[in-house]
């Protein structure tokens, strides 16, 4: 018999081979020092990597995992039982506000829809006023930026090349230092 | 198994003790792979609470003609995958190359092979073998582990990961080979 490969030794550890195989490789590691020793070595890495240490787990784990999968499914239970009762509470406002006005169903609706009306009439007039502050506020962007590039541009002509760099990182510097400062700001809601 | 298709089909129907004793009788098996995986124990904990939560989340996907213990390797095999890649660590897809014959390790005992049996106690070779799974790509740890932790057969390994299981036996030999090297070559 040849020498074996590695995947037939792996093959015979883990006994998948048919048992005249087996046989043949039983007597053929009989024989030959260097199959067995390849064999031995294999075996007890085997052996090894089969008892290796486990991970314990803490004895809370089980409550941690159903109490976390509860309390997610509480909380869009919760989401939605929110939008519900919004819900209800407007179709009840209209019902009692019906049955306050004497009125009939159809002028409920006219009422309702008169309603709806004004609320769109006073968005449309909001969105209006909110592109007029936009654009006014894009004008004054544009200025500032005209009169930041008329002082570089001045002072390109009237300090060095060294301190212009100076200036620029210092610049950078307070920008950035700002732009973090206020995010951690908001971010984490620190006072100052 | 039939057990964990029943257990799967009462939480379906409302029943929290049913995933509380699917949560039980996996919490080890996957807190050891993804434990030997990520090779930190606080993280593993919190990963494995993840997968659970994705699995609970995701339960009514299940397929009972699949074995639920490979569908829910599967979900965690996922999981630490996004994990890594969100965590920009070694991307491990064992996608590339799966009929690759370049995968196989060489398949002639190597000349002058050490005893690594009169060199090392079995305790030693434990200890070897775990500093030796950080160095061996995670593709393949994945694999090993699957195979010597979890003892889940070639053809369950086969099935989480969709691969044939010639693939997936010869990665794993692969492994072996690579551990077998680190400790031969070791103190």
């Amino acid at each position: 018999m040849k020498c074996l490969s590695l995947d037939k030794i792996y093959l015979y550890l883990e006994t998948e081979l048919p048992a005249e195989e087996m046989n043949r490789i039983n007597n053929h590691i009989a024989t030959c020092r260097n199959c067995r020793l390849a064999v031995e070595n294999r075996k007890a890495i085997s052996e090894a990597a089969d008892s290796l240490p486990l991970f314990r787990v803490p004895p809370d784990f089980t409550q941690q995992v159903m109490a976390r999968i509860f309390r997610e499914k509480a909380s869009t239970r919760l989401w939605i039982a929110g939008l519900a009762t919004g819900f209800s509470l407007i179709v009840a406002i209209f019902l009692a506000a019906f049955l306050q006005s004497n009125l009939n169903l159809s002028g409920a609706f006219i009422q309702l829809n008169r309603i709806l009306w004004n609320f769109v009439g006073s968005l449309s007039v909001f969105f209006v006023k909110s592109i007029k502050v936009v654009s006014l506020a894009f004008d004054l962007l544009l200025k500032l930026s005209g009169f930041i590039y008329t002082t570089l541009k001045s002072m390109t002509s009237a300090v060095g090349t060294e301190l212009q760099i100076i200036l620029v990182g210092l610049t950078i510097f307070i920008s950035l230092t700002l732009f973090f400062g206020v995010r951690r700001l908001i971010w984490t809601g620190e006072k100052i | 198994m039939n057990e964990d298709k029943d257990l799967v089909e009462k939480t379906l129907k409302g029943d929290k003790e049913a995933f509380e004793m699917i949560v039980r009788k996996y919490q080890s098996p996957l807190l050891n792979y993804i434990g030997r995986m990520v090779r930190e124990r606080e993280l593993a904990l919190d990963l494995t609470q993840d997968v659970f939560i994705k699995t609970f989340a995701s339960l009514h996907t299940y397929q009972p003609q699949h074995k639920f213990s490979t569908w829910l390797f599967k979900i965690a095999s996922n999981y630490t995958i996004d994990y890594w890649r969100k965590k920009r660590i070694e991307a491990y897809s064992i996608d590339v190359g799966k009929n690759d014959e370049s995968c196989r390790p060489n398949m002639q005992i190597p000349a002058n092979e050490p005893s690594l049996v009169q060199k090392y106690e079995l305790r030693e070779i434990r200890e070897k073998i775990e500093k030796a799974l950080e160095k061996i790509p995670p593709s393949m740890r994945e694999l090993f582990v699957w195979r010597h932790i979890n003892e889940f057969s070639y053809d369950e390994i086969a099935e989480i990961k969709d691969l044939p299981v010639g693939t997936v036996k010869n990665k794993i030999f692969q492994a072996k080979e690579m551990i077998r090297k680190y400790l031969e070559v070791g103190p």
